[in-house]
């Protein structure tokens, strides 16, 4: 009976053990890939996955990596951050090398923190905080250029280029995003000499901002540019309403206006003199090849730039296996810290040494008739500090 | 069955239940562990809706408005110093210096939650039934514009991030042991009776000497208290709170899983809240298989429909587990 009972133990500790240890003897380098495929942020969120889908596979058909085919784990978070801290372990526990994804701060303040206690990189592929890697730790890694820098473009090309002297700010305070970005804005237009004549906020799911044009309208001398700070659902709205009014002075932007949403709601009429920074104009020389591949695999053109963005997020990782000669976690991120010259879609990838934010170009697009068309690309010359 | 061979019987399974709690602490990997502290957070907050909605009767849409009040407070007391300086420059001066650890921001949790349910519950248990409703829905909403837009405190739509990772399975499991055995004391005292017989008839209740406004009041406090430590538990779990994530979807979820568990039955929540996490799991799984997202929701709420159609008082009505029952199932000495 005794022993009947001890190896009754045994059988389950046995089990146990196999059902709690990670697997053994992995053939392929796999990858995870966490992205929010329902909920909010599933219209940045889905181009970003095909893009890392479209990366996939133009590796493999290349014969992979070390010798071994890339394996992606793909898990929705459901733009749940319950969902994603939850999701996040379950790739961790498949023994991944590094792990990309997500296009919102927030969200990756919710998944990465689990991949830093567990030593893996997570490298971000759409959001744009300069300060997530110092908030998370050594493992999270931007893709994108930080917010300070696109603002910073966005600052210089204005009062270079565009010759403003004066600005009128009007941003979301709902978001991370683009409370940081007009911050950001201000600090370097501020740096160069150019005067913020008053800032008017309002909320994500606002629809009229009548009142705060109305303000605008009844100041004594109307500045020369407006920067409105806004994601990818409202601005549209917005500058139907500030044309409607009556006000031609240009806009200007952040990434958040890379929506075909923008010329759709606005209007080609009034989607006019507007300028943005943004990660990649889909419509250059250097991004031909993207698109055409991108058109071929889903049967669509790439929806906006974060297609562009998860499709250099999952190329960069790959890229650090090969030069750690490893798919071991540890030295992938020593890797990862190390790249230089990663050439992107998005841009040339460095990070500096202890900087886990690259410095990447920003592309200037101008809207003209609700046309998307490249102006040129920006490297500040100063950065505000994150 | 002697009353006190039933306590044996309940020493035995909680001892068995800390027994399992430490395995999986001890050799469980993270996602089991993180998916039991979620199950655990889940119990508390069902059974704890189950309090004030089931078992008193209040209509409460706004129950998810403690979870964020607890969770911003814990998230306040937790957030490190520095942090704190840089981005809550509406604090005042001495709560800069000061982080606390799980146990005292847990307490001062649930004790603001039931202190804002207090004032709330005065103005609002006036109302009964869909006008409680919504008012209460009313509550949830102003929580979250709160939250938005104290930017000094809460930090607005950025929200709080890299909060210590302090809440493990001990805490979540035994914070929902203490919140079960709490709330079922409540349940067979005479204040769950007067609860139940308000619930049932108002004026009867109060012509038999019932101080009705008072009991609900009661029983609404004391709800708001225990989430208000889940808030805590899963602001420290998460490791970010953001005026987003207390909202519609989890007052769905914490009500679909009362409905279906039962309503006025503590197992029944219990049960419930425990089979809905492990279905959400696997649901999830089955959508990666497929690589069709978004499908557990229509199975999420196909199950829920099912369950209002064919069984509409829930898994248990309003019964609730005894050894006795399981004795007559399984003979156990």
């Amino acid at each position: 009976m005794q022993k009947k009972i001890s190896i009754a133990i045994l059988a389950i500790a046995t089990v146990f053990l196999l059902a709690f240890s990670g697997p053994v003897g992995a053939d392929t380098v796999k990858i995870g890939v966490i992205e929010n495929l329902t909920g909010s942020m599933a219209s940045l969120d889905q181009p970003s996955l095909n893009g890392v889908k479209l990366a996939l596979k133009e590796i493999n058909d290349a014969g992979g990596v070390l010798g071994k085919k890339v394996e992606i784990i793909v898990r929705d978070g459901k733009s749940d951050p319950a969902t994603l801290a939850t999701v996040v372990e379950e790739i961790l526990g498949k023994g991944v090398s590094a792990l990309t994804g997500l296009s919102d701060t927030t969200m990756v303040l919710a998944a990465a923190p689990a991949a830093q206690r567990m030593g893996v990189s997570f490298v971000s592929s759409g959001a744009t905080s300069p300060s997530l890697p110092d908030e998370v730790g050594d493992c999270l890694f931007l893709e994108p250029f930080g917010d300070n820098v696109q603002a910073a473009a966005a600052a210089e090309y204005a009062y270079n280029d565009l010759g403003a002297k004066s600005v009128w700010v009007l941003y979301d305070k709902a978001m991370d995003y683009t409370y940081l970005l007009q911050r950001y804005f201000c600090d370097r237009f501020g740096g160069l000499g150019g005067a913020i004549i008053s800032k008017a906020t309002y909320q994500t799911g606002d629809t009229d901002f009548r009142a705060q044009i109305t303000s605008l309208k009844s100041k004594k001398t109307l500045p020369d540019i407006l920067f409105i700070s806004s994601g990818p659902d409202e601005i549209g709205t917005i500058v139907k309403q500030v044309r409607d009014m009556g006000i031609k002075i240009p806009i200007v932007g952040g990434d958040g206006y890379d929506t075909p949403l923008l010329a759709k709601v606005a209007g080609p009429a009034a989607a006019t003199d507007i300028y943005f920074t943004t990660h990649v104009a889909l419509d250059s020389k250097g991004t031909k090849a993207f698109v055409e591949n991108y058109n071929k695999m889903f049967g669509h053109p790439p929806e906006n730039g974060f297609a562009a963005l998860g499709y250099d997020a999952f190329k960069l990782i790959v890229n650090a296996v090969k030069n750690a000669n490893s798919a071991d976690p540890k030295a992938v991120k020593t890797a990862l810290a190390a790249t230089q010259g990663f050439k992107g879609v998005t841009g040339t990838i460095n990070y500096p040494k202890g900087i886990r934010v690259p410095q990447k170009s920003v592309t200037i697009i101008k809207v003209d008739g609700g046309k998307f068309i490249f102006e040129k690309e920006v490297m500040p010359s100063e950065i505000p500090a994150p | 069955m002697h009353s006190g061979r039933q306590a044996g019987y309940t020493f035995m399974a909680l001892g068995l239940f800390f027994l399992g709690i430490y395995l999986l602490s001890a050799y469980g990997n993270h996602y089991y562990q993180r998916v039991g502290n979620l199950m655990m957070i889940y119990v508390i907050l069902t059974v704890s809706l189950n309090l004030s909605s089931g078992i008193m009767g209040i209509s409460s849409l706004g129950q998810i408005g403690f979870m964020a009040i607890g969770a911003y407070v814990a998230a306040i007391l937790t957030l490190p110093p520095g942090l704190k300086e840089r981005w809550l420059t509406g604090l005042p001066h001495w709560m800069h210096s000061i982080q606390t650890g799980l146990l005292p921001a847990m307490l001062l949790a649930g004790l603001l939650a039931a202190v804002v349910a207090f004032l709330v519950g005065i103005v609002i248990l006036r109302l009964q039934g869909v006008f409680a409703a919504v008012a209460t829905l009313g509550f949830l909403i102003i929580v979250k514009v709160i939250a938005e837009n104290w930017m000094t405190v809460t930090r607005g739509g950025r929200g709080l991030s890299a909060l210590p990772a302090y809440t493990n399975l001990w805490w979540t499991s035994t914070a929902a042991v203490v919140t079960i055995y709490a709330v079922w004391r409540i349940l067979k005292s005479p204040h769950g009776r007067s609860m139940i017989a308000v619930r049932e008839h108002d004026l009867a209740a109060q012509s038999v000497g019932i101080n009705a406004p008072k009991i609900r009041l009661l029983a609404f406090v004391i709800s708001a208290f225990f989430t208000g430590i889940a808030g805590a538990l899963w602001a420290n779990l998460i490791g970010v709170v953001s005026p987003g994530s207390f909202y519609l979807w989890l007052t769905l979820l914490i009500i679909i899983m009362m409905v279906v568990g039962g309503m006025g039955s503590v197992t029944g929540s219990v049960i419930s809240a425990v089979g809905f996490t492990i279905l959400l799991e696997l649901l999830r799984g089955f959508e990666n298989k497929i690589a069709m997202y978004g499908i557990s929701y229509i199975i999420f709420a196909v199950v829920f429909l099912l369950m209002i159609i064919f069984r509409p008082e829930g898994i248990m009505g309003d019964r609730e587990f005894s050894w006795r029952n399981v004795r007559r199932i399984i003979p156990l000495p």
